[in-house]
């Protein structure tokens, strides 16, 4: 199996993937049982990830607002029934995923109302942007999990309910055709 | 060399997206804070059944109303307990229940037992619960506000069997004392208080008792004395014989089920007998399914099972020494399977132990730009094949559309829930 480190820097707004520290897993279980309060402080911890990696899937942020409550109202019914708290993280993602394609926007062509980035064009983001979206959603979908949440891909394999294997090719294609389009 | 340019290029598509992820603005806090409000203000469907909605809230039930249905249950609870011996110490009507009564000066909150796994939460405190404090949590507003004086007991109660777990709760006999109590972590919430957490695991009566023990100031023998006051009345009565049975949906052939349980009585080596009620089956009566015996503490345990091979949906109960637990219903879903024939022809069939003879699957084509699945036609089950009945069909769709059969719950009840079939490219 070829495991890779993506090093990104310091600064990289979603830290890499690790198990869930004491703190969160402890405010798993609370969630778990009940308490309201405990999933509040999960959701300010994990929302952000959770919805950036919405709006570069949807290329809207209407769209990705919505998919986050939708995640949020699932992940809330669901939590009783997550058997390893320390799997949250994949557990949620897994979620998030499967609410952003029943949206159904991301197959769409890309519009001229697509995400619009604030601030200006430094280090070719535009040019990034465009070669995201112009992906087809299942390159784009496996991209987004394994090299921007960075999940492993057994993990990327159970949260999209594929088989690993698919996950490897689908990801080696996807980044020759991301590759391929920024030149 | 290929696996070299491979890492490079995985590198430097990561640092791309990082770069455009720190571009995207996220909400700020208070907003996501009433996404998470709104999300959680819908009640949780019960495990057991879903679908079906609970008829009240006890994990949200606030203290305020919670000490109030204590009172009344207390007062209840109180009654049934003192009705179970009398005066020649004869048993009367067995009383069932978990939870503490209450000592003087000392408050109780107790939920029943609640899901699936039949485990109860109970709490005791010498002080003032806070009207802040969720019913089915640690009481942490009461605990950050607990005085030197004070002691906050929350127990959980649930049935041994299940492996792995017991081990941590010794079998003791009650009452409990905290004596026995060994020192506890103290939650990360409570990190800037005094108090003092202590953590007494114990098998008892069948059940194992997590007892956590929340002292404003290290034991002395005044508060050791009030909390083992109040461990003298907490109440372990469970039915003779507990049955948990999980999960209680079978999805498929690889789901795997786990029965356990325990006998009151805590005694090991006692036989406990597995019995199934099958839906459709006449006479409808139990029969033996799995036989077992009691472990160190009363429990038992049946793991890795196939419930498939009973293949249908239908009631458990325990039976041990003439004793019998309550019924759990394990609910199956239809096994719908497809198959391509060649020449662009395909089989669908349903598999189960009752007769789907005339009745229908849907199939159903993948629309990808709205990701949605739309029902192309309805194809009766008229042959006769393998273990069930099948259909036919040539798919009139273009090359490269996703098909599946499903057997909606009209058609697969009553003894099985609705069932999807694998997906297939034509």
């Amino acid at each position: 199996m070829e495991m890779v480190s993506v090093g990104l820097s310091a600064d990289d707004p979603v830290p890499s993937h690790a198990p869930l520290e004491a703190g969160d897993a402890e405010l798993v279980r609370r969630a778990q049982l009940g308490s309201a309060a405990a999933f509040e402080e999960l959701v300010v911890a994990f929302g952000p990830r959770i919805y950036r990696y919405l709006v570069l899937r949807l290329r809207d942020e209407a769209s990705a607002l919505d998919a986050l409550q939708e995640t949020l109202a699932a992940a809330w019914q669901g939590l009783p029934s997550l058997k390893q708290p320390g799997k949250f993280w994949p557990w949620l993602l897994g979620i998030a995923a499967h609410k952003a394609a029943d949206s159904g926007r991301d197959r769409l062509p890309t519009r001229d109302d697509d995400l619009e980035l604030p601030g200006p064009d430094e280090e070719g983001v535009l040019e990034i942007r465009e070669a995201l979206f112009a992906l087809p959603a299942h390159f784009r979908e496996v991209l987004l999990l394994r090299y921007f949440v960075r999940l492993s891909e057994e993990e990327v394999a159970e949260a999209l309910g594929l088989r690993v294997g698919t996950v490897k090719s689908r990801s080696a294609r996807a980044r020759k055709a991301l590759l391929e389009l920024l030149g | 060399m290929r696996r070299g340019r491979s890492e490079i290029d995985q590198r430097r598509i990561g640092q791309l997206l990082a770069r455009l992820g720190r571009r995207v603005p996220t909400p700020p806090e208070h907003e996501l804070r009433a996404l998470a409000r709104t999300a959680a203000e819908k009640e949780r469907a019960p495990a057991t059944e879903p679908g079906r909605r609970r008829p009240w809230r006890p994990l949200h039930l606030r203290w305020g109303v919670a000490v109030a249905v204590a009172l009344l249950v207390g007062s209840g609870f109180g009654f049934g307990v003192g009705s179970r011996s009398g005066e020649d110490g004869a048993a009367g009507t067995r009383v069932v229940g978990f939870g503490f009564l209450p000592s003087k000066g000392w408050n109780v909150v107790q939920s029943g037992t609640v899901g699936a796994t039949g485990t109860a939460h109970a709490v005791a405190a010498n002080v003032s619960l806070s009207a802040d404090d969720p019913a089915s949590d640690l009481p942490y507003e009461t605990l950050r506000r607990l005085p030197s004086n004070g002691a906050v007991i929350v127990a959980e109660l649930s049935p041994r069997g299940a492996k792995g777990r017991d081990s941590l709760f010794r079998p003791r006999r009650a009452p409990l004392h905290l004596a026995e109590a060994a020192p506890d972590r103290l939650p990360d919430a409570l990190a800037a208080t005094n108090v003092v957490a202590l953590r007494l695991r114990s098998g008892v009566s069948g059940h194992n008792v997590d007892a956590r023990i929340f002292l404003g100031a290290p034991p002395s023998p005044e508060s050791s004395a009030s909390v083992d006051e109040q461990l003298r009345r907490l109440i372990v009565a469970p039915s003779a014989v507990t049955l948990v049975v999980q999960p209680p949906i079978i999805r498929s052939t690889s789901d795997r089920m786990t029965i356990f349980g325990s006998v009151s009585s805590g005694e090991a080596g006692k036989k406990v007998t597995i019995q199934f009620k099958a839906c459709g089956l006449q006479p409808p009566q139990f029969r033996d399914a799995f036989e077992t015996t009691t472990g160190e503490g009363g429990g038992f345990s049946l793991e890795e099972l196939r419930p498939f091979n009973l293949g249908v949906s239908g009631v458990y109960r325990a039976v041990s020494g003439g004793e019998v637990s309550a019924e759990i219903r394990v609910q199956q879903r239809v096994a719908v399977y497809m198959r391509p024939l060649g020449g662009g022809r395909f089989q669908v069939w349903v598999g189960g132990k009752v007769s789907f003879w005339r009745r229908f699957v849907l199939l159903q084509r993948f629309e990808r730009r709205r990701g949605v699945w739309i029902t192309m036609r309805r194809l009766v089950l008229a042959e006769s094949f393998a273990q069930g009945y099948s259909a036919r069909f040539r798919p009139r769709v273009p090359r490269g559309t996703q098909l599946r059969a499903v057997m909606p719950l009209s058609q697969a009840r009553p003894c099985y829930l609705e069932g999807y079939g694998p997906i297939f490219r034509t």
